[in-house]
């Protein structure tokens, strides 16, 4: 290449780089904040319901499970212990125990887990909303990358942000409390053969990435 | 069955499409018999709005019979004759349980897109673009209403479609468009746009003690029919300068509420209108917020101003100084269907309110794009298009 297309192509990756930062700040640092060699996740939904009740959901796994969307099965194996199944990318599924440390009902729950691709830990909350709003969910997830990016896991946390996981959560925890069931959109009529209307959801969703709740 | 889709900017096309299942618990299936046109549907159909997708069914303000119902529905039964709110509230959540029903946290399924528009998002619509939710429309033989029990509402028998339609939104809108502004007896209100919302929000004003209303266009025949019809007073823009007509109706004072029901492709005249209207072509203003500036420029210092046209996006040239300085209230919303239903279809019962009139265009769902243009060129006398099909 002679100067000239080196210098523009210089100044259009310049460009573009300048660009992505100012993306990635406007999306307001959703990678997570530095947890010692981790990252940590920190995010909060207000429920109409008190305390107790969203204790209890969260408590009864089946239940809680149904809230993230890419759990498979989930079993309590004693001890404090859980077995959990997820569905990754490409179909590829992955698996970790979770045991819980601390358990104070209605208050905090907390885990961590064993023999995990990915090592995490998790914190949550129950605190009243204040103005009689019901429930301050507050999650605390911190887990720690593998030193190698490689992996099904490694993968999945790349495709599907961890913070959108968690928002996502979130959120259906809240519609699953409030309303009973999370509304859906799949399934209905359009003017749009099968192939289009698998691309359309997929254009919404991948739009969506990016909310704050 | 048939359903009106939108294929692109500007274009409409009746499609044979699957007909509605129930999906959620709480779901009912309407058989629609009566859906009507709305003004902010042009804003949709125009591509002012973001996330529309070709094939999308289009259609918010309807009413039917219920055909099927879902293992949670419990006030509902097949054969119910039912108008159906434009907007879709879950009833459980904070807003809901405070009436704000258009402000359901619950009710958007892809609420992470209105997030990234306006900071939260509000509750789904029907028919209405995938930021409100990506619901099916009502101009279709059938839909899916989520969350039924809240908002279906039985139609009292001698209310015939044609006029029982428009609780499901042009009359509960005009009437949150009113309560917004806290009448109180003696008030002057001056409203923006004399369509169908605008002519409900004018008599919603008149049974609330307005001891005058205004209304304000540019369509004569609109303006006469409102006359008419509800006995109100009229300011034609393209004749008269509307700030001081409005200045010398209240003898110095200016209108204590002013509403504005015209929404995001206002047309004006002047200066400032064609600043608009070349910055919206070029998308480089997503709205023209001609009626708000020149209702907010109007008030009365220390009135209110009641946005319920549509917006989507950002506006320039905003009379903030105006705001300031005068003390204006102004506030706004899409309309809690949930709650203002009930209340305009007792009206209607009773006889205080009678939008039939509005029904200048009856027309079978195959003709729906060429109503569409009838109703965006206001063309015979067209208030409004309603879909039978």
């Amino acid at each position: 290449m002679n100067a000239g297309v080196k210098l523009a192509a210089g100044a259009v990756a310049g460009v573009a780089i300048a660009a992505g930062v100012r993306a990635a700040r406007a999306r307001g640092g959703h990678n997570g904040h530095r947890a010692g060699k981790g990252r940590a996740h920190l995010r909060g939904v207000t429920v109409n319901r008190p305390p107790e009740e969203v204790y209890a959901f969260w408590r009864d796994l089946p239940r809680l499970a149904r809230a993230v969307q890419q759990v498979v099965n989930v079993e309590e194996i004693g001890g404090n212990r859980s077995r959990w199944v997820l569905l990754g990318p490409a179909g590829r599924k992955i698996e970790f125990t979770a045991e819980t440390i601390i358990d104070e009902p209605g208050k905090v729950l907390a885990w961590r887990s064993i023999d995990s691709p990915v090592s995490h830990e998790g914190r949550v909350e129950f605190n009243p909303a204040p103005g009689n709003r019901g429930t301050e969910l507050r999650v605390g997830l911190t887990y720690k990358p593998p030193m190698r990016a490689a992996g099904a896991a490694m993968a999945w946390l790349a495709g599907e942000e961890p913070d959108q996981l968690l928002r996502n959560a979130l959120r259906r925890v809240k519609q699953l409390l409030e309303a009973g069931e999370v509304v859906l959109v799949e399934g209905q009529p359009s003017g749009r053969g099968p192939v289009k209307e698998r691309i359309t959801e997929a254009v919404v969703q991948r739009v969506a990435v990016g909310g704050r709740s | 069955m048939k359903a009106l889709c939108w294929q692109g900017v500007g274009k409409l096309s009746v499609e044979r499409v699957d007909d509605p299942t129930i999906l959620n618990d709480s779901d009912a299936v309407i058989r629609v018999t009566a859906s009507s046109v709305c003004g902010s549907d042009l804003h949709l159909i125009n591509g002012y709005l973001p996330t529309m997708r070709e094939g999308d069914i289009i259609g918010h303000e309807f009413m039917g019979e219920v055909v099927a119902i879902g293992p949670g529905v419990t006030r509902l039964r097949e054969g119910q004759r039912v108008v159906v709110g434009s907007v879709i509230g879950c009833g459980t959540c904070w807003f809901c349980r405070r009436g704000e029903w258009s402000l359901c946290d619950n009710s958007n399924p892809n609420s992470a897109l209105a997030e990234q528009m306006w900071g939260y998002a509000p509750a789904g619509v029907f028919g209405y673009s995938h930021a409100a939710g990506g619901f099916a429309g009502s101009h279709a033989e059938f839909v899916r209403v989520p969350f039924a029990d809240h908002g279906c509402f039985a139609v009292p028998d001698h209310l015939d479609d044609l006029t029982a339609v428009y609780a499901s939104d042009a009359v509960p809108t005009g009437w949150m468009a009113a309560d917004l502004c806290e009448i109180v007896d003696g008030d002057v209100v001056a409203i923006w746009g004399a369509g169908g919302v605008g002519q409900m929000a004018a008599r919603a004003a008149q049974l609330m003690g307005a001891e005058r209303v205004i209304l304000i266009d540019r369509y004569v025949d609109r303006l006469k029919t409102a006359e008419d019809q509800l006995g109100v007073r009229t300011l034609d823009y393209e004749r008269v300068d509307v700030l001081d007509g409005l200045r010398e109706i209240t003898s110095g004072r200016g209108p204590d509420r002013c509403i504005e029901a015209v929404g995001m492709e206002a047309h004006g005249a002047g200066v400032a209108a064609t600043y608009d209207k070349v910055k919206h072509a070029l998308r480089m203003e997503t709205d023209r917020p001609t009626a708000v500036r020149e209702a907010i420029q109007a008030c009365r210092k220390g009135g209110t101003v009641s946005i319920i046209g549509g917006f989507g996006g950002l506006v320039d040239k905003f009379p903030l100084g105006s705001v300031m300085n005068k003390g204006l209230t102004l506030r706004s919303g899409q309309q809690h269907s949930q709650r203002y239903v009930p209340i305009v279809l007792d009206r209607m019962s009773r006889g205080d309110i009678d939008p039939g009139y509005l029904s200048t265009h009856p027309l079978p769902l195959d003709d729906a794009p060429q109503g569409y243009e009838i109703f965006e060129k206001k063309l015979d006398g067209c208030l409004r298009v309603v879909f039978q099909p």
